[in-house]
């Protein structure tokens, strides 16, 4: 499924000096299975144009195609009803544990699947399927979810929306809150879930180390405007513009600039902190032999 | 008032800087007041004609577009016609226009109805000039100082003020949080607008109940960083914001009060 976007504006507050113009004439294509991580600093637009693509909130002008579902149609009647969005895309907030409201995990989890008019066999099914996948026990379906503990309940938030298998899934800082070893946790079952059915991803983070780790696209935005949309490795290059727009580099990125900056002759290319010390260690031998040689 | 974006926004504060934002909030009040009880005693459509052009001036002076002034109309129109129809027909009158069964259009009728009408609108459009120019704590500020004489009579008066703050201060956070449980919700399939009984309800409990969840739980939070901080109540606090009486706004105040006095002199 391919998600287009052409020339979209979006503002806020009406006409006056309330106005704000939160994103203007972004224009993208990305594909089924990309993984796309979407940076800009607090206020660039990045929580507006997530609900843009998730059908939550209208453009004032532009386009965005959802394959073959138009989100900006010209008349508000034709405007997609929730059970077209919901299975085309779903969308994880901000503490999405915030949205829990059932009486039983197990509920919690068919919300979204009896609203698409799935039967209690497939629910049932695609619960029991899920739960394996991010190792929840089966204990769990039958406990109130304001019982759980805060990562728990973050997994369930998180089940809630991807039982629905959408195709193409939106995540709005989904790692806040949660400490490093739960972020990796987190992050794993995602991307397991993401092979398996091939989804898109287009994952808003302030971790630029984590969305370095498992990006393959990075879009940045800045003051409502797209300001680079490129292949993660090549993005990071663009030091100065990525300055300006307020993101950091990877942690690995800049250890490798700090070598080459004193001296060192080694590729600056790293993204994980292992690629970083293959390049140093390959340079240190490289070095060793010079002087041995 | 929905705005466009789905998202709810509450209150009317419109701000620019003029001399009516300018004003001490309990100057306003009590002109508003007076200006009210002044509407309420015109009779007359030639006095009509000089509320509201005074009421355009003030619109000017604090320089609010006069479509944000009428908007607000807009949403009791229903209640205008009723009213201006029931006036229409059922005020007993001498001069007879038009009679069918009950129903009978008279000279009075007709000349009651226009007033009220005229009434109704200038009440409507020009209490914006309190609450277009005044934030709402700006307000409960004002309120306080302003109620704060019936304390000797044993009135919480801090103690309503605070709970008024604390209310117009979590609406905008409460609006902001249904919204995002609303779109939560949404991207879930769950919709308010069509489907069977049963399925509305069942989305209208998805977004309840959370909502009123994080409601508690703040307040809770809310209550524990107010001890953590010593605070006990009214006795012997001091506010961050001081109101300031201006000779401004005594000027303002005196000039409203006597057009409202001439406003009741003109009933006579």
């Amino acid at each position: 499924m391919t998600l287009r976007l052409q020339n979209v504006c979006c503002r806020y507050g009406g006409e006056g000096p309330l106005e704000v113009t939160a994103v203007e004439n972004i224009s993208l294509e990305i594909s089924r299975g990309e993984l796309v991580g979407l940076v800009g600093h607090t206020g660039s637009g990045k929580s507006t144009l997530a609900q843009l693509i998730c059908g939550l909130i209208a453009a004032d002008s532009g386009d965005i195609w959802l394959e073959d579902l138009c989100l900006t149609p010209l008349k508000k009647r034709q405007r997609p009803k929730a059970i077209d969005l919901a299975q085309r895309v779903g969308m994880v907030f901000q503490y999405p544990e915030h949205q829990l409201f059932a009486e039983t995990v197990a509920q919690e989890l068919a919300y979204g699947p009896e609203n698409l008019g799935w039967t209690p066999e497939e629910i049932s099914e695609a619960t029991q399927r899920l739960l394996e996948r991010l190792g929840l026990p089966p204990e769990l379906l039958t406990v109130s979810p304001y019982q759980l503990s805060g990562g728990e309940k973050r997994k369930v938030a998180l089940a809630s929306v991807l039982i629905m298998q959408p195709p193409l899934l939106v995540l709005d800082e989904p790692f806040v809150g949660l400490d490093a070893v739960a972020r990796q946790e987190f992050l794993q079952l995602l991307l397991g879930w993401q092979k398996e059915n091939n989804s898109t991803i287009i994952c808003i983070s302030h971790d630029i180390d984590l969305l370095a780790s498992f990006c393959q696209r990075l879009l940045v935005l800045n003051r409502g405007r797209l300001k680079l949309d490129a292949p993660i490795r090549q993005a990071f290059n663009e030091v100065e513009l990525l300055e300006q727009c307020g993101v950091r580099l990877p942690t690995a990125r800049q250890a490798t600039l700090a070598f080459q900056a004193a001296g060192w002759q080694l590729p600056t290319e790293a993204l994980t902190l292992a690629e970083a010390a293959e390049a140093i260690k390959a340079a240190q031998t490289k070095a060793g032999e010079q002087i041995g040689g | 008032m929905a705005a466009k974006k789905g998202g709810i926004r509450f209150g009317s504060y419109y701000p620019v800087d003029s001399f009516v934002h300018r004003l001490d909030p309990r100057a306003k009040i009590l002109a508003m007041l007076a200006f009210m009880v002044g509407i309420f005693m015109v009779n007359k459509f030639s006095v009509f004609a000089v509320v509201y052009l005074a009421g355009f001036v003030m619109l000017k002076t604090a320089r609010i577009p006069l479509s944000k002034a009428l908007r607000s109309v807009r949403g009791l129109v229903i209640l205008l016609l009723f009213t201006s129809l029931i006036n229409m027909f059922f005020t007993p009158g001498e001069q007879v226009l038009w009679e069918a069964g009950l129903l009978r259009l008279t000279v009075e009728g007709l000349e009651r109805s226009g007033l009220m009408l005229l009434r109704l609108v200038a009440l409507v459009s020009f209490s914006g000039l309190l609450t277009f120019t005044t934030t709402p704590i700006e307000l409960s500020d004002a309120l306080e100082s302003l109620l704060s004489p019936l304390r000797r009579f044993g009135v919480p008066v801090h103690e309503f003020a605070m709970m008024m703050t604390i209310a117009l201060r979590f609406i905008p956070v409460l609006l902001e949080e249904a919204d995002k449980i609303v779109k939560a919700q949404r991207s879930r399939g769950g919709d308010f607008r069509s489907g069977s009984l049963r399925r509305r309800l069942n989305s209208i409990i998805a977004v309840v109940v959370p909502l009123l969840y994080n409601a508690l739980k703040r307040a809770d939070d809310l209550a524990i960083a107010m001890e953590a901080r010593a605070y006990v109540g009214g006795e012997g606090r001091v506010s961050l914001r001081e109101l300031r009486w201006r000779a401004m706004d005594t000027l303002a105040l005196v000039v409203m009060l006597i057009f409202a006095v001439c406003l009741c002199v003109s009933h006579f």
